[in-house]
């Protein structure tokens, strides 16, 4: 008996020591595992948890080792952890295909020494405010990186931006790798700069409209005025890009300087507005100057017309409240234009765009290509409206009133809607406005202060090398308050412009990965269903639109609560789909179970 | 696999669905899914509200939920056998005890499917909405996500299992590998790793099942993790049959 208590006492600690052996391989396992078995798959179908190309060409071609020095904060509040992962992953992932060349070295600023060197560097954390259990408090966020390779100059990427952090990082990588980045010059009478004090942000001087769009692109280029006294001198050889933002009264030395720029090769970005509007929406028609050359090269932008379209977006407006006060409404702005993918706003052919999802463009001109385009160049259309657009001569009030829809449709240029070009590429051999002629003399506007020009052994070029253009018929998302707002799909395709004109298609290709994939506009399908067409490209006069569009504002309403009963019924289908599924297999099983018996129950019976 | 224990599965299998419980577990699992991924939770907003096309919440959600789904489902496969000493009669036919774990473990596998199989409905919703021009529903992540699903489910259906071979009360069985598996997914949180000492957290995070599904929720499957669900399965189920062939001798 004793024996036998003693065996099965012997046999339960052989299976204690089993199990807890077992538990103890698999913890040794996985912890072996977790350290050395590095692959994984990337199930995505553009492999956007994997580095791209452009990543790795960029690594590729670093001459040196470089050193990222990622100011990371180590224990992350919880709620910060998924948002940040990808970026941290991504980090892991450079240096891991780097293949020794990139060596990341993991400082945790929450050690007193490190954040002062943080701060040196201009590394600045973030407070966010996390729960902890039974309270709120506020947790200080590093995520800063300083990278540096051979004896080039350092960058530093203050707090990495965790929605791009893969175009950050390669970024600033290939601007360490780089011995001389392009040279990107802004021609423009903006006034000047005014002195920097060192360590200390400052918001854009007045007047510097265009100041966001050059600090975004300081990070990978150099970045110059060539400032109003440049105006009619040459264009630097120096000079990759040329930005002419909001282009104003250019004469034609002037014309002529930026003619012969493109025929020595260098490219070129017009952000041209035919019509500007102040806050107050008080209107400026401009000169812009050069309607000329843009037509020597197949490109005209109508001066007298604006483009309004049916998808727009909307705009804050204050207005009275009859009970007293003011009150705020927001309402759709016809010349505010919502270019997106779904109203086929992208070219699908270019780097630039075909990967973005929306944009928004104000009080746009819209662009032609005209039939005698000359051969050697190709014109791609970027950016167009959607099809339920219409160019509206109305120009000068165009104040977000009730009455707006009404005087832009009674000067509609054509009563048909169309799909009006807002941006165009030009590639190819460009010829020049001034061929076989003598330089222009500079006139007075363009001398001011300088020396005058000698341009008496000045060859001009007749036509150019293979080179790039391209003309937005909007500056406006260019201004500071779009670029370096929340939104940042403006900043995404200016980027992804002057990386094109830069030949740069390394960041293109990473900039535009990882888009939120958007889902079916059930709001606009509501609407459509009460017969407003967001994107027909039926005839409609205008008091048709007119009707149509007091029609929208009415049954804008009715819209909303018919997309709120499409979202509530297909939300009710999936939670009582599978129950009633449930409910229909467990009946039919009842049944069969219960023939089944009954047959049983038969068959014995007759058996007896 | 041996006839045995394909035996064993389907007979368990069947078992499930003769009577109403499965029916009632698999309706509140799938509503419970739907409604947490519809009006959101879970530190994710609702579908609608987020407007974006992909099951991120859904895969975010699996883990809590199955934390509750897998205990019922596994509670009774050995407690209840224990209790009625049907067990003893199951040991006695001639099947090894391995057969006999695996039968159980692919029945409460199978039950699983059925109920992940119920989420597809979302599944096909999510990519009828993002069937839009230039957009469609990524099915990389999604392919991924369903196959950690059936990992991360393989594996406590496994530790379920084991629990219910050390019990002969189905309700004990229950809270204990809900308690289990809580401690698991628990000890890889932050905050918990935080406040332990340094050379504990690797351990830690290292068994825990709460960094495992993070990745697939993206789009990136782990051969770590797939590793490390293969090897909770295969330690639990040894494990249970240890302890159930402990039983054959006593």
């Amino acid at each position: 008996m004793a024996a036998t208590r003693s065996a099965s006492l012997h046999a339960l600690l052989n299976h204690i020591l089993t199990v807890a052996l077992l538990v103890a391989i698999a913890v040794v396992a996985n912890l072996i595992l977790s350290r050395h078995l590095d692959a994984r798959v990337d199930l995505t179908d553009d492999g956007s948890n994997t580095l791209s190309a452009g990543t790795i060409h960029t690594i590729q071609r670093l001459p040196d080792r470089a050193r990222v020095r990622a100011f990371f904060t180590k224990e992350l509040p919880p709620e910060a952890v998924p948002a940040l992962e990808p970026a941290l992953d991504i980090v892991a992932q450079i240096e891991r295909a780097s293949g020794g060349k990139v060596a990341v070295d993991y400082l945790d600023p929450s050690k007193a020494d490190i954040a002062l060197e943080a701060k040196k560097l201009g590394i600045t954390p973030i407070e966010a405010q996390v729960r902890r259990k039974d309270r709120s408090e506020s947790a200080t966020i590093y995520f800063g990186v300083e990278i540096r390779c051979a004896d080039r100059p350092p960058k530093v990427i203050p707090f990495v931006d965790i929605r791009n952090a893969e175009y950050e990082l390669a970024r600033a990588l290939k601007a360490v790798g780089e011995e001389k980045p392009t040279l990107v010059a802004f021609l423009s009478r903006e006034p000047a700069e005014p002195p920097q004090i060192p360590g200390v942000q400052m918001p854009p001087a007045e007047g510097r409209l265009f100041q966001g769009l050059r600090e975004l692109l300081k990070d990978r280029y150099l970045v110059r005025d060539l400032g109003e006294t440049k105006f009619g001198e040459p264009i630097p050889a120096e000079v990759g890009v040329l930005v002419l933002p909001r282009p104003e009264k250019l004469d034609e030395r002037e014309v002529f300087e930026i003619d012969q720029f493109v025929m020595r090769g260098g490219r070129l970005l017009i952000l041209a507005d035919a019509h500007l509007y102040d806050g107050q929406f008080m209107h400026t028609a401009v000169d812009m100057g050069l309607e000329a050359l843009l037509g020597k090269w197949g490109v005209k932008i109508p001066t007298d017309t604006v483009v309004v379209d049916q998808s727009h977006q909307r705009i804050p407006v204050p207005k009275r409240n009859p009970r007293g006060g003011m009150t705020q409404l927001f309402l759709g702005y016809l010349p505010f234009l919502r270019v997106s993918r779904q109203t086929g706003g992208f070219s699908d052919k270019s780097p630039i765009t075909k990967n973005l999802q929306e944009l928004s463009l104000l009080w746009a001109s819209p662009l032609e290509i005209l039939a005698d385009k000359p051969a050697g160049l190709e014109i791609e259309p970027l950016i167009q409206s959607s099809r339920a657009a219409w160019r509206t001569k109305e120009v000068e009030n165009l104040v977000p009133d009730e009455q707006l829809e009404r005087r832009v449709a009674e000067k509609f240029t054509s009563p048909n809607p169309a799909q009006e070009k807002l941006a165009v590429a030009l590639v190819g051999k460009f010829p020049s406005l001034f061929a076989g002629k003598t330089p222009p003399a500079v006139t007075a506007v363009s001398t001011t202060s300088r020396p005058a020009l000698d341009d008496s052994k000045r060859e001009v070029l007749a036509l150019s090398q293979e080179t790039r253009v391209i003309v937005l018929g909007d500056s406006d998302l260019a201004r500071n308050e779009v670029v370096m707002g929340r939104d940042r799909m403006s900043a995404t395709f200016l980027g992804n412009v002057v990386d094109w004109l830069a030949l740069d298609q390394d960041l293109i290709s990473i900039r535009s990965r990882a888009q939120a994939r958007p889902i079916r506009d059930l709001d606009g399908e509501a609407l459509q269903s009460l017969g407003i067409e967001e994107k027909g490209s039926d005839v409609i006069d205008i008091q048709e639109l007119i009707k149509r569009q007091q029609e929208r504002e009415q049954k804008s309403r009715e819209a909303k609560d018919l997309a709120d009963a499409k979202r509530t019924r297909i939300k009710a289908a999936n939670i009582a789909g599978p129950v009633v599924l449930l409910l229909a297999a467990g009946l039919l099983r009842l049944g069969l179970r219960r023939r089944a018996r009954r047959l049983a129950a038969e068959a014995s019976s007759k058996g007896m | 696999m041996s006839r045995a224990a394909l035996a064993i599965a389907g007979r368990e299998f069947r078992a499930y669905w003769d009577s109403p419980i499965a029916y009632v577990f698999l309706a509140i699992f799938s509503g419970v899914t739907a409604s947490v991924f519809f009006d959101g939770g879970l530190g994710f907003p609702g579908f609608f509200a987020r407007q974006i096309a992909d099951l991120r919440p859904l895969f975010v959600a699996l883990p809590m939920l199955f934390l509750v789904l897998v205990p019922l489902i596994t509670m009774r496969l050995w407690a209840e056998e224990r209790r009625t000493g049907t067990e003893e009669l199951l040991l006695t036919f001639p099947i090894r005890v391995r057969d006999a774990v695996v039968g159980k473990f692919l029945a409460a596998w199978a039950l699983l499917s059925t109920a992940l199989a119920l989420t597809l409905l979302i599944t096909f919703t999510v990519a009828w909405l993002a069937s839009i021009p230039g957009s469609s529903l990524d099915l990389g992540p999604v392919l991924g996500g369903y196959v950690a699903a059936l990992l991360m489910g393989g594996a406590y259906l496994a530790i379920g299992l084991f629990v219910s071979a050390i019990t002969q009360h189905q309700i004990i069985a229950a809270v204990v590998s809900v308690f289990v598996l809580l401690l698991l997914f628990y000890i890889g949180d932050p905050e918990f790793l935080a406040a332990l000492p340094e050379w504990l957290r690797a351990p830690c995070e290292a068994i825990s099942t709460l960094p495992r599904f993070k990745g697939v929720s993206r789009g990136v499957l782990d051969l770590r993790d797939v590793a490390y669900y293969l090897s909770m399965m295969v330690v639990f189920l040894s494990a249970n049959g240890v302890v159930v062939d402990s039983r054959r001798w006593r």
